[in-house]
């Protein structure tokens, strides 16, 4: 899909997520809208943090297609919650995954996908942003609690990514969606 | 309450602590590189930063918590991380007791902890 240049409420930013799915996806959407009420972004992982490009999105797609051609599903491990001091972001700390998450990063961002990113790639899952800064404390603990009631799996896998464009009224728009295959057994 | 000692960062490295890469995984950390700060009761190292972030001194990059249970934990830009004292590298022979317990070594004030 083209149109890179804000036609249609759409802007030049893009973006390449994974979407969190099942019981996990559903605790981090329902947390995220608990800390933030007015919150519409899915639970995801970022692989490609949002850049400009300089071409078509068509164009990028083909080439992050190409790149992601014999990239396995990989599994990540979600560990703990903790807070990016600097911009007040709380967020779910990756454990096991998270190389493999920073080898697709730099796998991914060269071509028309290069791009001088503003903040070292930190593979997470965020659960807040934007907080008034007189409530992060008292968010940050909630979700620590939540974390811990938490009784499901917190694992998932990486295995179907999505090229996102973002809007002036900031939601994010899915264009193109990838599914990584494993290539066990095949000769 | 559980009680947090602080242990600053010295000056001269905090340059390079800013520009170092992100390392996931527990940080090593020598205690030659570190002074002596202030002790913080707070119920968790998250509570000691919001409870210090509007002081004098607050937390910054490369500050460490103590726990009273000798954990460590160092304030990053991504948050608070695990750490752990490494021993200074013996000076050719042998390694003199008190350099093989750092946190002892280093910070032998535990009674000023409240």
């Amino acid at each position: 899909m083209d149109g890179c240049n804000g036609e249609g409420g759409r802007v030049n930013s893009f973006a390449l997520v994974d979407y969190l799915e099942g019981p996990l996806g559903t605790f981090v959407n329902g947390l995220r809208r608990e800390l933030v009420p007015k919150c519409k972004a899915r639970a995801h992982v970022t692989i490609l943090p949002p850049r400009p490009l300089s071409c078509s999105a068509g164009a990028a797609w083909r080439e992050l297609r190409q790149d992601l051609e014999g990239v396995e599903p990989f599994e990540i491990e979600l560990e703990e919650v903790k807070l990016f001091p600097k911009s007040d972001v709380i967020y779910i700390s990756i454990g096991a995954g998270y190389r493999k998450l920073e080898d697709l990063h730099r796998k991914l961002a060269h071509g028309y996908c290069q791009f001088a990113e503003a903040w070292q790639y930190h593979p997470h899952i965020t659960l807040a942003q934007q907080l008034d800064p007189a409530g992060v404390a008292a968010s940050l603990d909630l979700a620590v609690h939540r974390w811990d009631e938490f009784g499901h799996p917190r694992r998932f896998v990486v295995e179907h990514l999505t090229f996102v464009q973002n809007t002036w009224e900031n939601d994010w728009v899915d264009l193109e969606r990838y599914d990584l295959h494993s290539l066990a057994g095949q000769p | 309450m559980p009680m947090y000692r602080v242990h600053r960062l010295k000056d001269h490295l905090r340059q390079s602590f800013r520009y170092a890469p992100h390392v996931s995984g527990t940080a090593n950390v020598k205690p030659r590189d570190y002074s002596p700060g202030e002790t913080v009761e707070a119920s968790s190292p998250y509570a000691a930063y919001f409870a210090m972030r509007g002081a004098e001194t607050p937390l910054e990059p490369g500050d460490l918590l103590e726990s009273e249970s000798g954990e460590l934990r160092i304030f990053k830009f991504v948050g608070f991380e695990e750490a752990r004292w490494v021993p200074p590298e013996p000076k050719g022979g042998e390694t003199r007791a008190e350099e093989a317990k750092p946190e002892e070594a280093a910070f032998p004030a535990k009674a000023v902890v409240k």
